[in-house]
């Protein structure tokens, strides 16, 4: 099956632009998707767009969608009993390791995929997992008791200081980074901040992987619209998680 | 085992030949594909200007077949130069795909990828033209020729292989157009005309409404188309294209009378490594079958020519 249709059963307003939406399968659900994995939501006589997924029960899927323009205009403004398609989950997510430290950075509507992390870290022996959620400022911060209530340490950063760190996120991590030790930096956000995050775990020899954005469309490896450019890589197959080895063959064409 | 061959005069190392459309905007993705055991690649199609294409849903599949209508992204002829140049470092042709709105942007693209060190040209001619009425160029044997005529003034020396429609009441007329104008080659074929539907929201798929199938839908089209062209023309160099999944599915179109096939659509399934598989599955069909080299299977006389 193409497309697994879903029904809009809530949709709740977390900050000025983004939602949490929740759907409910009316036949088959999609099979289990890993933290990092995304999936194309369709809204009909709209458009498709990717997705990552950030909860999942048997019959259910929980999205947080931000409203960046496009038909994610639209998706954010769904309506309870609307009717959708799904398909996927596409692409490779996170490496989730036993007994390992993380260090997560989370820029804004970065957060599901690293929020789904954190629930799958829950169950895994020897983890321990500190989240970090950046925004411009408190009123853009969201889902921070979820992360608690799944057992991590959360630590907020804002660029006007209304809440927590004042600063940007991987200015944070720097500081974390260099009071303790670290086996792992995980990050989910605008690509800026996933570039300082990858030069932070570079300089601190920590393992690094990013959750990427590009322009996905067939999501199945045909177009290649969402090529990570210069590394032979397609976001919707290879990604959109890629570690520091996966990017950095790709400065030297490989 | 040898299963090298000849397309007209560029010799590879194996028929199997990356398609157009796949994955070939990048220099690094057309690479990845010749690494990967593709014995040459065709990009994806280059106009002069940047196109944007349609926003998605342009990709719809199903067991047997794929449709899209990607509307032909890309990011203009004199970014793309720079990326010719790079995927070239293989020592591997590769073959671009030029398209146009008018024939002399068909033209004019040709010229720049050919002085870029293309080592042919594939002509897209599933194209819409403007100056019609929404019509292709792929479908008229006088526009064919025309755009054959012009792209292959403007290339030199360089093979020009014509890319064919099947959505024709005549494959043989499109490719004696072509030939006669000039085309060194042919490609057969391009995507057959399609729409699908989600029954349960009750909409098209595709945003454009209606795409182009390929796939193992294509595949049996496909291979009447070449066996047609290959019965009206035959000394013309030839593709296969449409649903290379199997090497089964490639000997069909060599027993029609293709020289080399392109693989497009299965790489959606079997990924890169698909280019490796069609190699080692065909030496072992040609030794399980006793033959010397795939030229001496691929040349045998066969009755239904």
């Amino acid at each position: 099956m193409w497309y697994h249709h879903y029904r809009v059963s809530s949709n709740t307003q977390l900050t000025s632009n983004i939602h949490r939406v929740v759907l409910e399968s009316t036949d088959t659900p999609i099979s289990k998707a890993k933290a990092g994995e995304f999936v194309m939501l369709y809204i009909p006589a709209v458009g498709e767009l990717p997705l990552s997924v950030f909860k999942q029960k048997e019959e259910e899927l929980h999205f947080v969608i931000e409203d960046y323009g496009g038909p994610s205009s639209r998706a954010v403004n769904l309506h309870k009993g609307e009717m959708v398609g799904v398909r996927g989950p596409y692409g490779r997510g996170f490496t989730l390791k036993q007994n390992t430290n993380y260090l997560l950075l989370a820029g804004g509507s970065g957060a599901p995929p690293l929020l789904k992390f954190v629930e799958e870290a829950q169950s895994t022996p020897g983890v321990s997992v500190t989240y970090l959620l950046g925004a411009r400022s408190a009123s853009e911060l969201f889902l921070l008791d979820e992360a608690r209530s799944m057992g991590a340490r959360v630590m907020v950063s804002t660029d006007d200081g209304s809440m927590g760190y004042k600063g940007l996120i991987t200015q944070l991590a720097e500081k974390l980074l260099s009071e303790a030790t670290y086996d792992a930096l995980y990050a989910c956000g605008p690509e800026q901040m996933l570039l300082a995050a990858m030069s932070l775990a570079k300089r601190f020899g920590v393992y690094f992987e990013g959750s990427f954005v590009r322009d996905v469309r067939c999501a199945v490896g045909v177009c290649g619209l969402c090529v990570m450019e210069g590394t032979g890589r397609l976001l919707c197959v290879d990604g959109p998680v890629f570690s520091l080895h996966e990017l950095e063959a790709a400065q030297h064409g490989g | 085992m040898n299963i090298s061959c000849w397309v007209g005069n560029l010799i590879l190392q194996s028929p199997f030949v990356l398609a157009s459309g796949i994955a070939g905007n990048e220099y690094s993705l057309l690479l990845r594909a010749l690494r990967s055991g593709a014995s040459a690649v065709v990009t994806k199609t280059i106009f002069k200007d940047e196109r944007n294409g349609y926003p998605p849903p342009i990709y719809y599949e199903s067991p047997n077949y794929s449709i899209n209508a990607v509307g032909l992204p890309g990011k203009g002829v004199d970014r793309f130069l720079e990326h010719i140049r790079r995927a070239k470092t293989l020592e591997k042709p590769v073959i671009v795909s030029v398209g146009g709105t008018s024939i002399e942007e068909y033209g004019s693209v040709a010229a720049a990828v050919a002085k870029s060190g293309a080592d042919g040209v594939e002509i897209n001619l599933s194209c819409p033209h403007v100056e019609g009425t929404g019509t292709e160029f792929g479908s008229d044997p006088e526009l064919i020729r025309r755009v054959v005529e012009e792209v292959k003034s403007a290339v030199g020396d360089k093979p020009v292989f014509a890319k064919l429609t099947p959505n024709t009441h005549s494959i043989e007329g499109l490719g004696l157009a072509a030939v006669e104008a000039g085309a060194d080659g042919l490609s057969a074929v391009n995507t057959l005309r399609g729409m699908v539907f989600d029954s349960v929201l009750e909409e098209p798929v595709l945003s454009n409404v209606y795409g182009g199938v390929s796939g193992r839908a294509l595949h049996p089209v496909a291979v009447y188309c070449v066996y047609a062209l290959r019965k009206a023309l035959p000394h013309t160099p030839i593709f296969g294209v449409g649903g290379v999944y199997e090497v089964s599915d490639a000997l069909d179109f060599f027993l029609a009378g293709a020289d080399a096939v392109q693989v497009g659509t299965s790489i959606s399934q079997r990924g890169y490594g698909v280019f490796e598989e069609l190699k080692k599955d065909l030496v072992d069909y040609l030794e399980r079958k006793g033959y010397a080299s795939f030229e001496e299977f691929v040349r045998k006389k066969r009755r239904w020519f």
